[in-house]
């Protein structure tokens, strides 16, 4: 999740999709950058074995999240 | 000298500081050498350095590794000051980019790191390279060997379970440092093959699984059949679906490093590079193999059978070690396979600079 | 009594501290339609599939101007500067997945 960080010092919103075991791991790592609340979509491990099909609905409920942390808002179009 | 970063204790004795210790968080697991200032001074005094001379950075963890702390950890894991610029060294080249640190001190893989010492500072300090070579019994090995798991959790935070998250972990991460047996083979030493001169010390370190032993007593052919074998296995490092099983990118694959114990007379017909050049081809397998335990996806097709992948991406990417009893026993080797593809961290070998007397 | 016998020692901490950094986040959107969208792949497996995904469903419910994709040669090593650059100045916003 440096990478989102990186993008975000760059000047663009970035979003970070972990997995839900490195909730810990990426919080401290994100207070280490002084970006404590630098928001992160986690999704339930494993993601790897997951079909297409999975896949998609999976990303449906990140949606709200994307829309949220890209824009601030919540629920906003 | 000011060495920063001190912390005020009081004891009885001196197991109730080792004590102390363990409650601060400092150790592997197993009692250390309380680090007083008096001690980390003796050591820096040693290496002629300065105490707050960086040696590399961590970004990713946003840390700055010092002498002094190298100087610290090297005091707790029961280190002779005399160990203290093969640490310098060591500690540069971990955080050197082609090591890229950042990927086995965090990684779910569970990487150790192999730290092979060469030149002459091998023979002064006594570093073991011939029986039990990677068992318990030398201090200069079992030490060296600990500090650098040390710097690591300490100075480098890849702390368990945080920022290291090994599943399995790996035995060898308590300590794995060894030496070439550079004086009883006809082999070049592993230094000399990388670019150094023969009396110039060196280190090398290598994020790895632990040494898969191997015993084939027949001849030097059919012993490099059987080392081709077990760094072909399913299951290993070098055979993943992150590392040979992404066909996205060219070079996927790992570094292995072979020790070798009594390369005089059993070898004596094959140099390094005949090694080398023999094995090369040999490590790999099919993609049917690889298709029937999913490193590879796809149905399986009737050509994939005679399609081979290989796992490491060129002969010299196999690091050839003289190191072992050597009383006949050619045969008797270990194949260390890279937790993580060459373009993820590679080998990295740093001079080791001797402090002068002035 | 015990006092007395007890020795006072300084001990060197082995351990280091996070340098101090100051993290500023990017301004946000308005609203995501029609915007170029970055994306980040670390390479880990079903990334660029959820990725591809992501892409169809965001396009389909905000529309997408551009795609510039980028999939990192190993998950362990961080996106090169000169590739979050490009994408800063490329996009609107990013997506980077599976970050660990």
């Amino acid at each position: 999740m440096h990478d989102g960080i990186h993008v975000e010092q760059a000047g663009i919103p970035a979003v970070t999709i972990c997995t839900d075991i490195f909730v810990e791991t990426s919080r401290a790592m994100a207070s280490m950058w002084g970006a404590q609340d630098y928001p992160i979509i986690f999704t339930q491990h494993p993601i790897s074995q997951l079909t297409r099909e999975q896949l998609r609905s999976r990303v449906q409920t990140m949606l709200e999240q994307i829309v949220t942390i890209v824009t601030g808002n919540p629920g906003a179009r | 000298m000011q060495v920063k970063d001190v912390r005020h204790v009081e004891w009885d004795d001196v197991v109730e500081a080792i004590e102390k210790c363990y409650e601060l968080g400092w150790t592997d697991g197993l009692p250390v050498v309380p680090p007083t200032v008096a001690r980390v001074e003796a050591f820096i005094e040693y290496g002629r350095r300065a105490p707050d001379e960086v040696l590399g950075t961590l970004p990713e963890r946003r840390r700055a590794i010092t002498v002094a702390k190298v100087a610290a950890n090297a005091v707790m894991a029961g280190c002779k000051p005399e160990y203290f610029p093969v640490l310098l060294a060591a500690t540069e080249a971990m955080l050197d980019p082609a090591f890229n640190l950042i990927g086995p001190s965090s990684s779910q893989g569970s990487a150790a790191v192999l730290t092979m010492v060469n030149g002459p500072i091998a023979r002064e300090l006594q570093i073991n390279c011939r029986n039990n070579l990677f068992g318990p019994g030398h201090r200069a090995n079992a030490t060296i060997g600990r500090a650098i798991r040390l710097i690591l959790m300490n100075a480098c935070a890849s702390i368990p379970g945080l920022f290291d998250r090994s599943i399995i972990g790996e035995s060898a991460k308590y300590s794995y440092c060894i030496a070439e047996n550079e004086t009883e083979t006809h082999w070049l030493p592993l230094h000399v093959e990388r670019g150094f001169d023969r009396e110039q010390s060196t280190v090398t370190v290598f994020a790895c699984w632990s040494p898969r032993q191997l015993r084939c007593d027949a001849d030097p052919r059919a012993t490099l059949d059987c080392a081709a074998d077990v760094a072909s296995t399913f299951g290993t490092s070098l055979c993943t679906s992150d590392s040979v099983g992404d066909t996205s990118q060219l070079v996927r694959q790992g570094q292995m490093v072979l020790t070798v114990a009594g390369a005089s007379t059993f070898w004596r017909d094959w140099s390094k590079q005949d090694v080398r050049a023999y094995l090369h081809p040999r490590i790999g397998r099919s993609v049917a193999d690889l298709k029937r335990v999913k490193v590879l996806s796809g149905a399986i097709t009737p050509d994939d059978a005679q399609h081979r992948v290989l796992f490491v991406p060129e002969p010299d990417d196999i690091l050839i070690v003289s190191a072992g009893g050597p009383e006949g026993t050619g045969y008797r080797c270990a194949v260390i396979l890279s937790e993580l593809p060459k373009v993820a961290s590679a080998a990295v070998t740093k001079a080791i600079t001797i402090p002068s007397i002035s | 009594m015990a006092l007395a016998t007890r020795q006072q020692y300084l001990l060197v901490d082995p351990t280091t501290q996070p340098l101090n950094t100051m993290f500023h986040a990017a301004p946000r959107l308005h609203d995501l339609t029609n915007k170029r969208l970055g994306l980040i792949d670390d390479s880990k497996e079903n990334a660029q599939e959820l990725l591809e995904e992501l892409t169809a469903v965001l396009r389909q419910r905000f529309g997408i101007a551009n795609v510039v994709y980028h999939r990192k040669p190993s998950a362990s090593k961080p996106a090169a500067p000169e590739v979050i650059q490009e994408l800063a100045q490329t996009c609107d916003y990013v997506i980077v997945a599976i970050g660990s």
